[in-house]
């Protein structure tokens, strides 16, 4: 096995944020995809992530961290000299965990009620928390090229992967999500500027017609 | 006075400053402004420091909001105009610039200044318990402020505006909020007493794996047991008792989660453990039966001040849930 195994979905919004941090700190490392659609996964998934069976999971040298979060301050522990994602002062660090985590609670969750749901109650009630949660961390971003300050860190890292669904909630809840915060996605075209990130993100288009579209099949939410 | 003293001295300050702003809120009557119905000469000289008030109230622990909510009226007033607005600062920043002149003062000053830490905090959360065994294992001095959660303190909604909740530790002024956020935050301050998270990047990683696992699992299910019943409410235990199992075959033969000693998975863990009577007793089982090495494991960390300090009697708890359950009519 390589040095560095990424286990990853390419729709997976988690699995980017590990693909923009290894980028970000220049790791080559071997991608190994896990067929989610086909329902079945792999004897190395089960075995690499026992408790919760999901990817992404980062295998380095032969041993298993799993949850994006987790891998992601990982990755920034154990490749500590180049490109910091947090910044060196624990109150700066509480802060950038505060919001990463803010959006694990929120965006997935709320989203889902967009695009699993037929017009109506929850999917507008997901439109509205959304764009709550959408507008807060516009407010937290202010004035700054990124959330990490002049470089992307950690809660960029967490978020941005997110842009990629951005296109399914838009139409399939009818609504556009740069008119409400336009400054929001300013950033995301700044954050596609670096490698990092373009290489990293997936086709917003592709993944609407070829994931959203076949799990709304898949698990009849249409 | 307020921010250059400690103590009796700045209780007393405080009491005096409330005092005249009271008088100055019987001067102001029901006019909109001092000057009548416009800004006047009395506005301008008095309104620059409300752009203080949150320094005045961070350093000296009071509210003027709910002692002169009419004033605080008359302030909002006049911030509304630009004029106001566009020459006070922000009063965040008012506040750090104290901070820094406090640390730049006289020796005698900068001795009586401690570092400012303060929890807000609710008996019974064991998300506030997390907050209290690491704030013990480090000994680190703070105030701990209990908060009625059916009626917020001014505080912790500004201090925690997002989510409103507890716990919210305050280091200086500056709040940090989420359990294992604030946990980890102390950790990194005073790294060198009682270290909870070990240094090796892939340790670390496993600990921030299980502390999460911990949170999504464990705790998710164990608090929607207690808004269900029935089959729905046996279902949600079963799954609470598996991932104890799974905890528990992880913890394996070590006494700790972080090995020879208590760690960041033990105190992310513990709290739930003065639940376990409350579990019990609902549910007409022994956690014992089920899982006893990490019943041990728990008593183990329970021998521990940190932890025995900072968990309520599990009879209190009980009857908490009982209330709670009333309140929520699922009883």
């Amino acid at each position: 096995m390589a040095e560095v195994v990424l286990l990853d979905f390419w729709g997976s919004p988690f699995g980017m944020r590990a693909r923009i941090a290894l980028a970000e700190k220049g790791v080559k490392y071997e991608y190994k995809e896990e067929h989610l659609l086909t329902g079945k996964k792999t004897p190395l998934l089960l075995e690499t992530n026992p408790v919760h069976k999901k990817i992404p999971v980062l295998i380095h040298n032969g041993k298993p961290i799993s949850e994006s979060l987790v891998i992601v301050q990982y990755i920034e522990d154990a490749w500590s000299d180049t490109a910091p994602l947090l910044p060196a002062d624990p109150y700066g660090r509480s802060q950038a965990r505060f919001w990463a985590d803010f959006v694990d609670k929120k965006i997935y969750d709320q989203g889902k009620k967009i695009w699993a749901n037929k017009a109506g109650e929850v999917q507008e009630a997901g439109k509205k928390e959304l764009m709550e949660s959408l507008k807060l961390l516009e407010g937290e971003l202010g004035e700054k090229p990124f959330f990490g300050g002049e470089t992307i860190g950690y809660v960029d890292v967490a978020l941005v992967p997110f842009y990629t669904w951005f296109y399914s909630f838009e139409t399939i809840g009818n609504f556009s999500i740069e008119a409400e915060c336009p400054k929001l996605i300013e950033w995301v075209k700044r954050c596609l500027e670096r490698e990092s990130v373009s290489k990293s993100l997936v086709d917003p288009e592709k993944v609407y017609v070829d994931l959203i579209l076949v799990l709304k099949k898949m698990y009849g939410y249409e | 006075k307020i921010w250059t003293t400690k103590g009796d001295e700045q209780k007393s300050a405080t009491e005096e400053f409330i005092g005249y702003l009271k008088t100055l809120e019987a001067e102001l009557g029901d006019k909109p402004y001092f000057g009548g119905e416009k800004l006047g000469y009395v506005d301008v000289t008095m309104i620059p420091f409300y752009s203080w008030f949150h320094a005045y109230e961070v350093s000296g622990n009071f509210s003027i909001e709910s002692n002169c909510p009419k004033l605080m009226a008359w302030a909002k007033r006049c911030m509304q105009h630009e004029s106001v607005s566009k020459t006070l600062p922000d009063p965040k920043k008012v506040y750090e610039f104290i901070l820094q002149l406090k640390k730049e003062g006289a020796p005698q000053q900068r001795a009586s200044m401690a570092e400012e830490v303060i929890l807000l905090d609710s008996w019974v959360s064991p998300f506030g318990m997390r907050a209290r065994i690491a704030l013990a294992e480090k000994g680190i001095k703070h105030e701990h402020r209990e908060e009625d959660l059916g009626n917020k303190s001014d505080l912790l909604l500004k201090m925690n505006s997002i989510h409103k909740t507890i716990p919210v530790l305050i280091h200086n002024g500056k709040p940090v909020c989420e359990s294992n956020n604030i946990v980890q935050y102390l950790d990194e301050v005073w790294h060198d007493k009682s270290p909870l998270l070990p240094s090796d990047p892939y340790l670390k990683g496993q600990a921030r794996f299980w502390a999460d696992f911990v949170d999504r699992k464990v705790f998710d299910a164990g608090r929607k047991v207690w808004v269900t019943k029935g089959e729905e409410q046996k279902s949600l235990m079963e799954e609470f008792i598996g991932h104890l199992k799974t905890l528990e075959a992880e913890l394996g033969d070590e006494p700790y989660f972080g090995g020879e000693k208590m760690g960041y998975v033990d105190v992310t863990m513990v709290p739930i453990y003065s639940w376990f009577h409350a579990y019990e007793v609902s549910g007409n089982f022994s956690f014992e039966s089920h899982c006893p090495k990490l019943v041990a494991w728990a008593k183990r960390c329970m021998q521990h001040d940190s932890v025995s300090k900072a968990l309520p009697d599990p009879e209190k708890v009980y009857e908490y849930v009982l209330q709670l359950r009333k309140r929520l009519g699922i009883e």
